[in-house]
């Protein structure tokens, strides 16, 4: 057993934790849910047992303890309530900051008054009976055994075998040859799992293991066999927690099945949609239909039934399941079903037949056809259709169960093998960076191709450009998460402020598989909590106003994600009291935003809230509803190329919709030019491109505003901005972004297209250079500066 | 031959109650106009025989070079029992050449279907 490295407890230890606090949370609603005590029972000893394997033993005994506590509740002895919660999640708490601090000494007594509580409100129930010799928990065993040593475990409990652990203790220079020893006497019995060292200290210059195996033989025979009584360990949970691996009780079969009912069926009967729909009843079913025989108006017999079908059924009712679907057509109909997929993993599996041997076996497509047609280098079905062996929806159909069939081995594979590795995030940052390396050396290499003569350079630039594209978007989705451990965290944020404010609150999310780049959702985090603080200090009112207004005593918060393009919207919406305009319209003429006539829609009005030095003072957060530092939340927002929109209805509540892109590390972007200098802007703020003469501009005078198809839109001369003095072309362009709703433009020399930009963070003296939010590399090797189109739009404005 | 267009309606369930009227309602309409509109719109309920019977009207409106719409809204159930019935979208029609097969996904959005060759 070679030892782990302290890294990685840690890392593992977080995950247990973040997972602990999820299951209590979601104990604290439903706190009779066996399953989820059984999760946080387990989180508990697991804890327990890595904490005592890396010497944290302070710890370790804490969470013993805890966790015995816990077992009342398991035991059915002590339920749960709130205050049981609280001091659980206080317990877990604890065990973070002493992870943390990364120290195993509990300085101030936390741990012990936490205790003390604890066991105050186990006192009030029960005692539980001690079992001398409890079965063991596997769970401690689980997370040292390797990937190997759980596969033969579960291949022992498929045969219903049990699993024993017996304790050892060797000295050390003894241990080799009596493990051997222990291993032998085993073997007659059954199977050795694994000789885990044991977690409890050893006597000094000796050595302890815990050797796990599987038996079938009875407690009493082992005994004899081994001369010392094994423990039986408790697998009932971790066959629970695997339960589609370990006990799968028949395996789903794939069966190809070609329905061709007689003609007559119409009239006959059964309708034969009934039949196909009582088929997919049965599992996962898909339907082809051939149609290409029904023949014209003229010819057509509209009471004869001229189609036919293949179907592809996944089910594990097993093949006379079929057959009595089908029980009272059988005799007139052809029906031929055939088994295509037995649901087994061997080798290869991965691989299903190809399309000729589909045809050929369903009989579609003669043998020797197939092997003239294969003779050339053309897709199969495109040939097969062309060259009228085949008709193009058989063709269709055989491709259907192909498909079926792979996507469906793919499942069971990496189910089988749990296909995963750890990988430390700054590695896979090194590699997108590295990937964004090559990308700007593609495109210089694509350049000097298509500059060159050479042919073979040219295809071969071609072929660079194909692997790098799909490597870059392999590499960018290895860092996407999904964002739901974050929504996780703001359960415990929503409830902690709700009683800590004396509110009731329950916070709801949707899209928790939504994926975003990692280094987003880290930044994205902040700027979320502050909106749900927001929402819930400012907008959900007391449950007594509540009530009062004929709504629910408790508020909900609603927080979703869901894709959208290129990006990933993030909604926070409450039920709460709203936005009060004419209370931001107050304040806001009071600060000079907007002039005491001004008319702005609601959309202008509520972006006000975002801007800085809007409401800074506490009075006015509670008469406008919303405030602290929402600039901060839109600076973040803005940091991230992401846009934030407010939608308010009085009284009913407000939402709000962040709009971020998934990745930071390449943004699709458009390529200008200034003189001899370059920039991109994010493309997703681009609208349009209109030129703008020097006619224009005077007939402007001197004002920076253009007329585009009746409306009138600002814009900002990046030319001036800059200070570049090169000579200026008679025509320039000028970009129309769509900043939060407004229209500005940018004004430039010229477009150069579409730029797939490699985003890099500028040097430590320009990092805070305002409206320029990072560089690229071009083709050519010269960089262009990544604008900020937000911040130079602010900018300008003061 | 008429140049305007024959409008079909048919309503209720298109099934084989009504199937032999449909196809010689539509048989003739095909054989005296150059456009054929087939309303839908109030039909509640298909079975097979009318999913086939749209097939072929589809196949032979093209064939004759007579342009096939279909008015809106197309019902969705007509759509759901195609799907179910396996008819859902095979990318090209077997029946007529490259014509693009009558349960593509926007099937419903066929306004000016077989005009365009």
């Amino acid at each position: 057993m070679t030892e782990l490295p302290l890294e990685s407890f840690l890392e593992e230890m977080g995950d247990l934790l973040a997972d602990l606090e999820a299951a209590l949370l979601a104990l604290e609603s439903s706190p009779s849910d066996g399953e989820l005590i059984g999760r946080v029972f387990r989180a508990f000893h697991t804890i327990k047992g890595l904490a005592g394997m890396f010497g944290f033993n302070t710890l370790s005994k804490f969470t013993h303890e805890v966790e015995s506590v816990f077992e009342s509740v398991r035991n059915g002895l002590l339920t749960v309530d709130s205050v049981l919660v609280n001091q659980l999640l206080a317990a877990k708490d604890h065990i973070g900051a002493l992870l943390a601090a990364c120290s195993d000494t509990d300085d101030k007594g936390v741990g012990e008054q936490l205790l003390a509580e604890l066991k105050q409100s186990r006192e009030t129930t029960s005692q539980v009976a001690a079992d001398e010799n409890p079965p063991l928990d596997i769970g401690s065993f689980l997370a040292v055994l390797t990937d190997y040593e759980l596969s033969r475990l579960k291949a022992n409990l498929k045969e219903e075998t049990r699993l024993y652990a017996l304790d050892t203790v060797y000295s050390l220079e003894q241990m080799e040859s009596e493990l051997t020893k222990a291993k032998g006497l085993i073997k007659p019995c059954g199977e050795l799992i694994s000789a885990v060292p044991k977690a409890a200290a050893a006597p000094p210059g000796s050595c302890g293991f815990t050797l796990l195996f599987a038996s079938g033989l009875s407690e009493a025979s082992l005994v004899e066999q081994l001369g010392s009584r094994p423990r039986e360990v408790d697998t009932a949970k971790f066959l629970v927690r695997s339960a589609p691996v370990v006990v799968s009780p028949k395996a789903a079969i794939t069966f190809r099945v070609r329905f061709r009912p007689s003609p007559e069926i119409l009239r006959t009967g059964p309708d034969p949609l009934v039949l196909l729909a009582e088929l997919s009843q049965l599992g996962t079913c898909l339907v082809v239909a051939h149609t290409s025989s029904i023949p014209s108006l003229d010819a057509l017999d509209p009471t004869l039934c001229h189609v036919f079908w293949d179907i592809i059924l996944t089910t594990d009712k097993g093949l006379n399941a079929i057959r009595d679907v089908f029980i009272f057509v059988e005799h007139n109909s052809e029906l031929i079903i055939e088994e295509v997929d037995d649901g087994g993993t061997g080798d290869g599996v991965l691989d299903y037949k190809r399309l000729g041997e589909i045809l050929v076996e369903r009989g579609d497509l003669a043998a020797e056809h197939l092997d003239e047609v294969l003779s050339s280098q053309k897709r199969l079905g495109e040939l097969l259709v062309e060259s009228q062996l085949v008709t193009s929806d058989k063709v269709q159909s055989a491709l259907v169960e192909q498909q079926h069939v792979k996507k469906l081995r793919l499942e069971r594979h990496s189910e089988e093998t749990g296909g995963s590795v750890k990988v430390p995030a700054e590695r896979l940052d090194l590699l997108v960076n590295l990937v964004g390396e090559l990308v700007t050396v593609q495109a210089r290499l694509s350049q000097l191709a298509s500059s060159s003569t050479e042919g073979a350079l040219m295809s071969v630039a071609e072929e660079v450009e194909r692997l790098t594209t799909e490597l870059r978007d392999n590499a960018l989705s290895i860092r996407m998460l999904p964002i739901g451990a974050t929504f996780g965290k703001f359960q415990r944020l929503v409830r902690d402020l709700s009683r800590e404010l004396g509110k009731e609150v329950e916070m709801v999310t949707a899209g928790a598989e939504t994926k975003l780049d990692k280094t987003v959702i880290e930044k994205l985090s902040d700027p979320l909590i502050h909106l749900i603080r927001n929402s819930i200090d400012h907008g959900i009112e007391s449950p007594e106003t509540r009530e009062a207004m004929g709504k629910p005593r408790k508020g909900t918060v609603r927080l979703a994600a869901v894709h959208s393009g290129d990006s990933v919207v993030i909604t926070i919406d409450d039920d709460g009291t709203g936005l009060d305009r004419e209370a931001i319209r107050a304040r806001a003429v009071e600060r000079g935003f907007i002039s005491p006539s001004a008319e702005p829609t609601e959309k202008e009005l509520f972006a006000l809230i975002f801007a800085s030095g809007f409401s800074t003072s506490r009075e006015i957060t509670s008469v406008s509803g919303r405030g602290v530092g929402m600039d901060v939340v839109k600076r973040s927002i803005d940091s991230l190329h992401g846009t934030v929109e407010i939608s308010s209805c009085q009284g009913a509540g407000t939402t709000i919709a962040v709009r971020i892109p998934l990745t930071l590390a390449i943004v699709e972007s458009l390529l200008v030019g200034i003189g001899r200098d370059r920039f991109v802007l994010p493309l997703a703020l681009v609208e349009e491109c209109v030129e703008l003469t020097r006619a224009d501009v005077t007939k402007a005078h001197g004002r920076n505003l253009a007329h585009v198809r009746g409306s009138i839109v600002p814009y900002i001369s990046l030319r001036e901005v800059f200070d570049i003095r090169d000579r200026m072309p008679e025509i320039q362009q000028i970009i129309i972004t769509n900043l939060n709703g407004e229209r500005i433009g940018f004004v430039v020399d010229y477009v150069i297209g579409e730029h797939q930009t490699v985003i890099k963070s500028l040097g430590r003296v320009y990092r805070d250079v305002a409206g320029i939010s990072g560089a690229t590399i071009l083709g050519d090797g010269s960089v262009a500066l990544i604008l900020d189109p937000p911040h130079l739009a602010r900018g300008a404005e003061l | 031959m008429h140049e305007e267009a024959a409008v079909v309606t048919i309503t209720g369930r298109f099934d084989l109650v009504q199937i032999e009227e449909a196809h010689t309602r539509l048989q003739d309409a095909m054989a005296s106009h150059r456009q054929i509109v087939l309303d839908l719109s109030a039909v509640d309920g298909i079975d097979l025989a009318g999913l086939q019977l749209l097939c072929a009207v589809h196949r032979t409106a093209r064939e004759a070079g007579v342009s096939f719409y279909l008015s809106r809204p197309f019902p969705a159930c007509i759509m759901d029992c195609a799907r179910s019935a396996g008819f859902s979208p095979i990318a090209e029609c077997p029946g007529g050449g490259n014509t693009p097969c009558l349960w593509n996904e926007d099937a419903s959005d066929i306004v000016g279907e077989g005009d365009n060759d």
